[in-house]
C-alpha cells in the first residue's frame, strides 16, 4: 500500500480551547512526529478535544495547530486528507447501509476514478479480512467487525496518520487484542487515546493529560508509571 | 445545509420510523394510550425547526414511497399514497414546517407549555387535518362537510398528543439549549 | 418488520423499468378519476388482480395490498350510502381498490434501489431551488443505515426506563430518546467531516453504485426484530 511519502509533523502553538465558560485545554505547546503516540488521562481531562483539534474537527479558541505546514483552521480539508480519524463507537461513523458502499463513501469526494475506488476498497477489505462481508448490511456485523470496518474506512483514504479515540473501549478482550494487532501493523503514524495501558507498551511516546494539561510526556514506561501514581 | 443539518434530518427520520415500532405508550395522569409515530412529526418541527423538520418528514415519505415498511403497523409502499387517508401522511412535512416555523419565530415563548402546545396544535391539527380531510373528500368522493364531521372524533386525541409533544419539546429544548441555537430569534 | 415489500420473481413486470411503471401509475391515477362506469371499473379491477399472477405472484399478495384499508373503505362505503346512490359508493370503492392494487403491484415488483434512482431523477429539477438530489439520496441512505442503530437505542432507553418502572411513560421514554439522537447526530456529522464531508451537490458516479448497494442492505432484516415489546 502506498502511503504519503513522508510522515506527519504536528505542532501545537499555544493552543487553548474553551467551551462556553469552561476551559478544556490550557495553552499547549507540542511537537509530534513519532510513529506511535499514546495519550492517557482521566475522563474529562481534555483527551477527546485534543484529538479533534489535530485534524480540524475542532479549531482552537487561542493559538494554532499546524499539520505539515498546514494550519487546521484554514486548511481543514487538506489536513483531513492526511489524517484519518477512528472514533470510539463505530456505529456513529459507519454512514452507509452496506460494507462496500460505506468504504467507498470516504473516497466519493476525491478525484479518483470508479475503478481506482473499487480497487482501493478491494485492497482494504482484503487486508482487514472483511472481503467476505463486502455486500453485507453494516448492522449485522459484530462489534469487532464494525470497528474493523471503521478502521478500513480510515485506511481506504490512505492517510499518513490515523487518530484513534479509545478504539478498544467497547470491545471484548479478544476483539480488543485483534484491533491492537491491527494498530501495530499499520505503516501509518498512529495517535491514540486509550484506557488500555497494555496497548501502549510498545509505543514511542506517551503523554499523560490531566485537567486540560499535559502533565507527563515520556517513554511509555516512565509515562505510564507516572499515570498509575497519579490515579492511585 | 451543512453536514450536521443533513445528519440531524436523517436521524430524525430514522427516529420517526423507530417510533412506529414502539409498544403502546400512555400519557401520565390522563392515561390515554397513543401511537408514538405521530409525535415524531410535531417533534421534528419543534426540535429541528421548519426547514429541517419538513425535510426529515419528507425523507420518511420517500422511504414509504420506495417500498419500505416504515409506518406504524409495518405499512409502506406506494399503495399507502393511493388510499383515502393518504392526506394525513402528505400533511406530515407541512405540519412539521408549520410547527417549526412557530417555534422559530416565537422562540422566547416556546418554553411555556401553553404556547408550545399551541404551536404543536397548529401543525398537528390545523395544518394536518385540512390536508387529510381535503384528500379524503376528493379521493373518497364524499362532501367536504361530511368528511370534516368524520374526522372531528380524532381531534380530542390529537390535542392530547400535541400537548404531550409540546411538553417533550420544552424539555428537549431546555436540555439542548445553545447547542441547537435555541433562545435566539431564528434557529 | 420485513425489510422491504419487494418480492423477487423473473417476470416481465419485474423487468419493466421502474420509471415506466410509475408513469403508468400516474396516467392510471389521473385517468381513473374521469371514469364512473361500473362495468369499466370492474374490468379494470379484474385486470389489476390478473396482473399479480402474470407477475408470478400469488393472489394473496394482491389481497394483502387492500387488506389494511378494509375498515376505512367500509366506513367510506357507508358514508357514501348516506350521501348518494348505491352505484356511487361502488364507484369510489372500486377506484380506490384499483389504485391501491396498481401501486402495490409496483411496490412488490420493483427493487428499492430502482425506485430510489427514479426518486433521485425526479428530484433533480428541484436543484433550481437550491435542493441537491445527490445529497438527498445520501440522506436517504443515511436513514436506511441508521434505522437499525436508532432501533437499538430505543431498545436501550426502554430497558433503562423499565428498570425504573417507567416502561410505558411517554415522557420518560421519548425525552432521553430524542436527546440521544441529537447527541449521536453530533458524532455522526464529525465522522462524515473526518471522512471527507458530504457528497458533492452535483451527481457523481458514486451515487449510482450506492443505489445498487442499497438494495442489498434493505433485503436483509433491518434489526426491528429486536424491537418487540417485552
Amino acid at each position: 500500500m502506498n502511503v504519503m511519502p513522508f510522515k506527519t509533523i504536528i505542532e501545537f502553538n499555544a493552543v487553548g480551547y474553551q467551551s462556553g465558560e469552561h476551559e478544556i485545554l490550557k495553552e499547549l505547546n507540542l511537537f509530534m512526529s513519532e510513529p506511535r503516540i499514546g495519550i492517557v488521562g482521566s475522563n474529562g481531562s481534555g483527551k477527546s478535544t485534543f484529538l479533534r483539534l489535530i485534524n480540524g474537527l475542532l479549531v482552537p479558541t487561542t493559538g494554532e495547530v499546524w499539520v505539515d505546514g498546514l494550519e487546521t483552521r484554514r486548511c481543514a480539508k487538506q489536513v483531513r486528507d492526511r489524517i484519518s480519524f477512528v472514533f470510539q463507537n463505530p456505529d456513529n461513523q459507519i454512514v452507509l447501509p452496506t460494507v462496500e458502499e460505506d468504504l467507498a463513501f470516504g473516497l466519493s469526494r476525491s478525484d479518483l476514478s470508479a475503478e481506482i475506488i473499487a480497487k482501493r476498497v478491494d485492497d482494504v477489505l482484503e487486508r482487514l479480512d472483511l472481503a467476505h462481508k463486502r455486500h453485507e448490511p453494516c448492522h449485522v456485523l459484530s462489534g469487532g467487525q464494525k470497528q474493523l470496518l471503521a478502521i478500513a474506512g480510515a485506511l481506504v483514504r490512505r492517510p499518513a496518520t490515523i487518530i484513534f479515540d479509545e478504539p478498544t473501549t467497547l470491545l471484548d478482550l479478544r476483539n480488543a487484542r485483534r484491533i491492537a494487532d491491527v494498530i501495530y501493523s499499520l505503516e501509518q503514524n498512529v495517535i491514540t487515546v486509550t484506557h488500555d495501558l497494555t496497548l501502549l507498551e510498545g509505543f514511542d511516546r506517551v503523554m499523560v493529560m490531566n485537567d486540560g494539561e499535559v502533565v507527563a510526556d515520556d517513554t511509555p514506561k516512565a509515562a505510564l508509571s507516572y499515570y498509575r501514581r497519579l490515579m492511585s | 445545509m451543512n453536514t450536521r443539518d443533513t445528519v440531524l434530518v436523517a436521524l430524525f427520520a430514522a427516529f420517526t420510523v423507530a417510533l412506529a415500532f414502539f409498544p403502546p405508550i400512555t400519557i401520565p395522569l390522563v392515561g390515554v394510550p397513543i401511537t408514538a409515530q405521530s409525535l415524531g412529526v410535531m417533534l421534528a418541527g419543534a426540535v429541528l425547526g421548519a426547514n429541517r423538520g419538513a425535510l426529515s418528514m419528507g425523507l420518511v415519505l420517500a422511504l414509504v414511497a420506495v417500498g419500505l415498511p416504515v409506518l406504524a403497523g409495518g405499512r409502506g409502499g406506494l399503495g399507502v399514497f393511493m388510499g383515502p387517508t393518504a392526506g394525513y401522511l402528505v400533511g406530515w412535512p407541512l405540519a412539521a414546517y408549520a410547527t417549526g416555523l412557530l417555534f422559530e419565530r416565537f422562540s422566547g415563548k416556546a418554553n411555556y407549555l401553553v404556547f408550545s402546545s399551541l404551536f404543536c396544535i397548529v401543525g398537528g391539527i390545523f395544518v394536518m387535518h385540512p390536508v387529510g380531510v381535503l384528500w379524503l373528500s376528493i379521493s373518497g368522493g364524499i362532501p367536504l362537510d361530511k368528511a370534516v364531521l368524520g374526522t372531528l372524533v380524532f381531534v380530542p386525541g390529537d390535542v392530547l398528543k400535541a400537548v404531550a409533544a409540546a411538553y417533550i419539546a420544552i424539555q428537549v429544548r431546555k436540555a439542548l439549549g445553545a447547542t441547537m441555537g435555541y433562545g435566539a430569534n431564528r434557529i | 418488520m420485513t425489510a422491504s415489500f419487494y418480492i423477487h420473481k423473473e417476470s416481465w413486470l419485474h423487468r419493466l423499468a421502474a420509471g415506466r411503471k410509475l408513469f403508468c401509475l400516474a396516467v392510471l391515477g389521473t385517468g381513473i378519476s374521469f371514469v364512473s362506469d361500473l362495468w369499466l371499473l370492474a374490468g379494470a379491477l379484474s385486470l389489476c388482480v390478473c396482473l399479480f399472477p402474470a407477475a408470478q405472484l400469488r393472489l394473496v399478495v394482491a389481497y394483502n395490498q387492500v387488506r389494511p384499508l378494509f375498515w376505512i373503505m367500509a366506513a367510506l362505503f357507508v358514508a357514501k350510502l348516506f350521501t348518494g346512490p348505491l352505484s356511487d359508493a361502488f364507484v369510489v370503492i372500486l377506484r380506490l381498490c384499483i389504485l391501491v392494487l396498481a401501486a402495490g403491484l409496483i411496490t412488490v415488483t420493483t427493487k428499492t434501489s430502482a425506485l430510489l434512482t427514479v426518486l433521485e431523477r425526479v428530484l433533480t429539477p428541484l436543484s433550481v431551488f437550491g435542493f441537491s438530489a445527490p445529497r438527498m439520496a445520501f440522506a436517504l441512505s443515511l436513514v436506511i443505515r441508521f434505522i437499525p442503530v436508532v432501533g437499538q437505542i430505543s431498545q436501550e432507553v426502554r430497558e433503562a426506563q423499565q428498570a425504573r418502572g417507567l416502561g410505558t411513560n411517554i415522557f420518560a421514554l421519548i425525552i432521553p430518546f430524542v436527546l440521544r439522537i441529537v447527541k449521536m447526530a453530533e458524532q455522526v456529522s464529525q465522522a462524515i467531516d473526518a471522512r471527507g464531508g458530504l457528497p458533492d451537490a452535483k451527481p457523481s458516479p458514486a451515487v449510482m453504485r450506492r443505489s445498487q448497494a442499497v438494495r442489498r442492505s434493505v433485503s436483509a432484516p433491518m434489526g426491528a426484530e429486536t424491537d418487540q415489546p417485552h
